[in-house]
């Protein structure tokens, strides 16, 4: 079991999101940063879309009482486990008593810990995801607390000794601009064409500010205000995470893993499936740019992801296989 | 038949117990593994090698990290991570068994390591 | 420029979400009719293999991508075909009568709704309360029922900025739009009431206590003003 000795840390239980639940208005929810738990969950050998303990405020610890495998992805936030210094994008064998801490992040601003198996919380509508508005899925439908104990789906170890790591998904990737602000590429919405050039000029050239009022539901940013040619009012229709609406006042919202299902806000662009999770370790006051691409190149984009994903499994599965061999 | 994996685990008994030689028989197929000659292999408990458990590429610190490599001179803890091997996209740690100090570097940032290949000696504190 | 994204003219409008998905929209009214072709359009795309779900928006459908398709010009085109068949779905729903609280600490926006249509408190609530509404769509959060059938004299625009929260039970409009919040949560619609209802439960299958097709009827229990 792990028992969480951290108060107050808004961490929650998320997987791959919960998917088919859209006509009843059950948002997707899942992992903000759903790579860094496909690649905790590559290290263990875990389902891409085992379930993990999203962490998004820091400082955060855990106390382990039987031998675990863990992984910690995401955010690098200068983990311990006891008084040992833990990599970053690291999977271990924890034994009964150990602790591990997380300090407040050197970049990124969500930590993941994955564990062998996934964590063992009954599925929902098909997702072990907390759906915090609704208050179902993860751990009892909310955030986690002080004593709260979870359990891992396996507790034998496939961990080479010493544990294993992965190269940073952002190392394997494509760089996407260039200076100190996050750039995410965009493909244009319905309303795109509705909005005054000027508002095109500064969507695509702004420095867009992640706000504090910025969590799993939306990112509201800050920069020019976005107008439209004429005031329009929309009929309710389907958002899904990655959407940019721009309600009357200009300022925008990115639509995320927790967002409504339908809203009626003029959309400018969409965030692109592949760029979410460098959405997700934004910080608040830290700076977005947004690049415009065509449809063929989000596809592109996410098939590259797809396929990054898909060779950190495959290696972590023959590196495993082989420490086995060197243990014996 | 013998597998890779097995050539692996023998590697692994003879690496553990630092055996010279290993004669392995099963069914008809016999092999036999003798490690290269070292000259002037330092005295056990004065000197140790830290070697690569894995095959790839010598990392010096973590990719995240950015921590200047390990010198002649440094200090390095007992079940301290001494570098990394880089398998594409996977890492291995390097661990030192021993605390000591670093005598030689015998590996450049970037090369290929082998299975067993040595990374760094140790002057182990005694 | 964005050929891909949006179409504007005569026909449906379809336009991307990303490669998550795409909005198709009908031309046309906001009325019934419509929405019934939306609801036989969402029936027929659920044996579409690119298609993980097809949801009813109000006179939209939204469709989410199992496998975003390699040539969207072809799946657009497909769409549209659909479209063009007329295809049309009625259900026979059931009707539920809702109490309702108007105004009070329940419904904050009572008398601003009063104020932007220039009727008295009064009649925004016999004139709200007047209509079986149908469930046109479940959507925004889990089991919330969008409501076609409000009296145009009740239209008034979002608000401005959107409130971080609403409570549960509250009743609100819109646009075109009313509906009551199945749980708590922002809102950018004047909140005018407020009901007990339990419209969703993860343990009930299904999760949603109505679906399209259903109606509600809305009974005046108090007006606070």
């Amino acid at each position: 079991m792990i028992e969480v000795l951290s108060n107050s840390a808004l961490a929650t239980i998320q997987d791959g999101g919960r998917h088919g639940y859209y006509r009843d208005g059950v948002s997707r929810s899942g992992a903000m940063d759903g790579v860094a738990v496909a690649v905790g969950n590559a290290l263990l050998g875990n389902d891409r879309d085992a379930a993990g303990i999203e962490i998004p405020m820091l400082p955060f610890s855990v106390r382990f009482d039987t031998g675990l495998d863990i992984a910690l992805t995401g955010a690098d936030c200068a983990a311990h486990l006891d008084d040992v210094a833990l990599q970053p994008d690291w999977a271990i064998r924890v034994h009964a008593s150990q602790v591990l801490k997380l300090s407040a992040p050197k970049s990124g601003c969500r930590a993941y810990l994955c564990v062998g198996g996934g964590v063992d919380v009954p599925t929902v509508l098909g997702s072990r995801s907390t759906q915090l508005r609704e208050g179902f899925g993860g751990h009892e439908g909310r955030m986690l607390q002080k004593g709260d104990r979870l359990a891992a789906r396996r507790t034998e170890s496939v961990l080479p000794e010493g544990g294993m790591g992965a190269m940073p998904v952002a190392a394997l990737m494509p760089e996407l601009g260039q200076g100190a602000n996050v750039t995410v590429r965009v493909l244009p919405a319905a309303e795109y064409e509705l909005f005054r050039p000027e508002a095109h000029d500064a969507l695509w050239s702004g420095d867009w500010a992640v706000t504090p009022q910025s969590n799993r539901a939306g990112y509201r940013l800050a920069g020019p205000e976005l107008q439209l040619i004429t005031p329009i009012e929309l009929r309710s229709h389907g958002v899904v995470p990655g959407v940019i609406q721009v309600p009357p006042g200009g300022q925008p919202i990115i639509q995320l893993a927790d967002a409504a299902t339908m809203g009626g806000y003029p959309k400018i662009g969409t965030v692109i499936e592949a760029d979410l999770w460098r959405l997700a370790q934004a910080r608040p006051g830290e700076k977005l740019n947004f690049q415009q691409v065509s449809y063929e190149d989000a596809l592109a984009a996410r098939h590259e992801l797809d396929r990054c994903l898909a060779s950190i499994e495959a290696m972590a599965m023959r590196v495993r296989a082989a420490a086995k061999g060197w243990s014996r | 038949m013998i597998s890779i994996d097995d050539l692996d685990r023998v590697l692994g008994w003879m690496l553990k117990d630092q055996l010279q030689a290993l004669e392995v028989s099963e069914g008809n197929a016999r092999i036999r593994l003798k490690m290269a000659d070292r000259p002037g292999m330092p005295a056990p408990r004065v000197e140790a090698k830290v070697l690569a458990r894995g095959l790839g590429r010598f990392l010096v610190a973590h990719p995240r990290s950015g921590e200047p490599a390990l010198k002649v001179g440094d200090q390095v803890v007992a079940g301290g991570i001494v570098g990394f091997i880089q398998n594409d996209a996977v890492l291995l740690p390097i661990v030192s068994a021993h605390a000591g100090q670093v005598s030689e570097v015998h590996v450049a940032a970037g090369s290929l390591l082998g299975f067993g290949a040595p990374v760094l000696t140790l002057m182990v504190e005694p | 420029m964005n050929d891909h994204v949006s179409l504007r003219g005569e026909g449906p409008q379809i336009s991307l979400l990303g490669t998550t998905g795409l909005v198709f929209e009908a031309p046309g009214a906001f009325d019934l009719g419509n929405q019934q072709r939306i609801w036989g359009m969402a029936d027929a795309l659920g044996s579409w293999a690119e298609v993980r779900e097809a949801v009813p928006g109000m006179t939209n459908l939204t469709i989410l991508f199992e496998q975003p398709p390699h040539d969207f010009r072809a799946f657009r085109d497909r769409l549209t075909s659909l479209w063009a068949s007329g295809i049309s779905k009625t259900v026979a729903g059931r009707t539920i009568d809702l109490p309702i609280v108007y105004g009070g600490t329940g419904g904050p926006h009572l008398l601003e709704v009063a104020e932007l249509t220039g009727l008295s408190v009064d009649e925004v609530v016999s004139i709200h309360s007047a209509p079986v509404y149908t469930v046109y769509a479940v959507g925004s959060h889990a089991g919330y029922c969008y409501l076609g059938g409000l009296d145009p004299r009740l239209f008034v625009p979002r608000r401005a900025v959107p409130l971080l929260s609403i409570p549960a039970g509250s009743l609100s409009i819109a646009g075109a739009q009313t509906g009551v919040s199945a749980s708590a949560g922002p809102s950018g619609w004047h909140t005018i009431g407020s009901a007990e209802v339990t419209f969703f439960d993860p343990a009930r299958n299904p999760p949603s206590l109505l679906g399209p097709g259903d109606s509600i009827r809305f009974l005046p229990e108090k007006v606070v003003s």
